[in-house]
């Protein structure tokens, strides 16, 4: 009976942890460089039976094996980035720059360096290059790119020229997956430097966000009723409980 | 987990998808305004580094709106003294506080005490002044503006001088298609139509409006759509909730 309320609560739970993920996804649609998040389910009563010890009581026993074929219980586990590349927008801009392979590296004035899809840059008012919050986009040696105000061409390995006389170069790295990790909405924190990759970089499109509103909303429909059927079961549960513990064995009726 | 993550979430999406809207009926609204600049809106993300993955699902955290200095096309202008600019180029104007400011409407025309004037009767800056009598004002690829005097000759007056920002988004609009410096918008370089990184100009031509009708028209399906999803995504909250508090009777 308590094991049963039990799965219930945790299946909620996790419904409702998922809803803020799937929520999150469909707030930033529209958001350049957005990587959407997925969840993975796995089931409560694995993960219970592989942390208990096994307890040497017959009864304890036959208690442990019941959980083991009745756990309904889920946990979100493993929340993974989907690094698919998001629709490409040609919008002309001289700075709208998008990858196909690897991020951009930003640093931001604390020196923190952040990789990121979003490619919206432009320069500032020294002719430095600069995303559109203001941070430092790197080139390939880590530095920072200082342009001429007349307009450039950015080729697909990221050289940066007039006239056809190269300027700089931009930083475009790739990870292997478990080297990123999410730092807000379209930015990632790396362990390791990565590598430096040529020939996918494209001068005036711009990577929108890869989060589809059809598989975010089916998703949702999906998490809302499992969420409504655990809810179900606890409400049952609990009609039940009161039986058993207010109803039962009172005299004269 | 926090109760409301999700629900400020999706509240945020409402906001930014309403907020597109209403940059998108600035810029059709402008479709045929001569040298309109659309404006750009745009979700961004925040850098936050060590957080945990719920900390980070905050919806849409930061809206921006950019000016798009893209090169409208040319439309030809019954006047042979209109301009179209063909780079990113401006040209100076003195307003009527006695400031210079920035534009890129070519519609030019003769003014006050025989100044060449742009629109609203502001006066070039640097002054380009044409002698009483002088007819057949005509402005050629390169600025340069001619006439034909009493004698029928020929008769050369000055020279349009254009000017280069180093990040035009830095400026700030203040509307009728002028443009006043800022410190975000950086060193300024002058230059002549058709010398070096200057491009000509299309003479007999006014520059019409950046905006592609076709292109915020599609904003707009994708807007209301995704506002539609985030109002749905909230729906669904607000249900869950609804059950969550239904538990006990």
């Amino acid at each position: 009976m308590i094991k049963g309320l039990y799965a219930a609560f945790t299946a909620m739970e996790s419904s409702w942890r998922y809803y803020d993920l799937l929520s999150n996804n469909v707030a930033n649609v529209s958001t350049p460089g957005y990587k959407r998040e997925v969840a993975s389910n796995q089931a409560f009563s694995d993960v219970l039976l592989s942390r208990q010890t096994p307890v040497p009581s017959p009864l304890s026993t036959r208690i442990q094996d019941v959980v083991g074929q009745i756990g309904t219980g889920k946990l979100l586990t493993d929340f993974t980035t989907d690094f698919a590349q998001g629709t490409l927008q040609t919008s002309g801009n001289e700075f709208d720059l998008a990858t196909g392979r690897g991020f951009f590296a930003v640093q931001t004035p604390d020196g923190n360096t952040f990789y990121t899809r979003d490619g919206r840059f432009n320069r500032d008012a020294e002719g430095t290059l600069v995303t559109s919050h203001g941070y430092l986009v790197l080139n390939a040696q880590g530095g920072r790119i200082t342009l001429p105000a007349e307009s450039v061409t950015v080729d697909a390995d990221g050289v940066i020229s007039r006239e056809g006389q190269a300027i700089d170069q931009l930083q475009v790295r790739d990870f292997t997956p478990g080297q990123l990790s999410r730092a807000g909405e379209a930015f990632f924190s790396a362990t390791g430097a990565g590598v430096q990759v040529a020939g996918g970089v494209r001068q005036g499109v711009l990577e929108l966000s890869n989060a589809t509103l059809i598989d975010d909303l089916t998703t949702l429909l999906t998490v809302h009723r499992a969420y409504q059927a655990n809810q179900t079961v606890l409400s049952k549960l609990d009609m039940t409980l009161d039986l058993a513990a207010g109803q039962l064995g009172i005299f004269g009726r | 987990m926090s109760l409301t993550l999700g629900l400020g979430a999706a509240v945020s999406g409402m906001a930014y998808h309403q907020t597109v809207l209403d940059v998108v009926g600035q810029n059709l609204a402008n479709a045929d305004t001569h040298a309109f600049r659309r404006s750009r809106i745009l979700a961004e993300g925040n850098p936050r580094p060590g957080l945990s993955p719920e900390q980070n699902r905050l919806g849409v955290a930061e809206i921006t709106v950019d000016r798009v200095f893209t090169v409208g096309a040319a439309q030809l202008s019954e006047s042979p003294l209109h301009f179209a600019i063909n780079d990113d180029s401006f040209f100076r104007v003195r307003d009527f506080d006695g400031t210079t400011v920035l534009t890129r409407f070519g519609g030019i025309g003769l003014g006050e005490g025989g100044n060449i004037a742009a629109f609203g009767g502001r006066l070039l800056e640097p002054p380009i002044r044409i002698p009483v009598g002088q007819e057949n004002l005509a402005i050629d690829a390169e600025g340069i503006i001619t006439g034909i005097d009493a004698n029928s000759e020929k008769q050369t007056y000055g020279q349009l001088t254009l000017v280069r920002v180093m990040n035009p988004s830095g400026l700030e609009g203040i509307g009728e298609g002028l443009y006043r410096e800022t410190v975000n918008s950086g060193a300024v370089s002058e230059g002549r139509p058709g010398s070096a990184s200057f491009a000509t100009l299309i003479s007999g031509a006014l520059e019409g409006s950046n905006t592609d009708a076709a292109q915020e028209f599609t904003q707009i399906i994708v807007a209301q759509r995704a506002y539609q999803a985030a109002a749905r995504t909230f729906g669904v909250g607000d249900e869950m909730l609804k059950l969550a508090t239904n538990i006990t009777q």
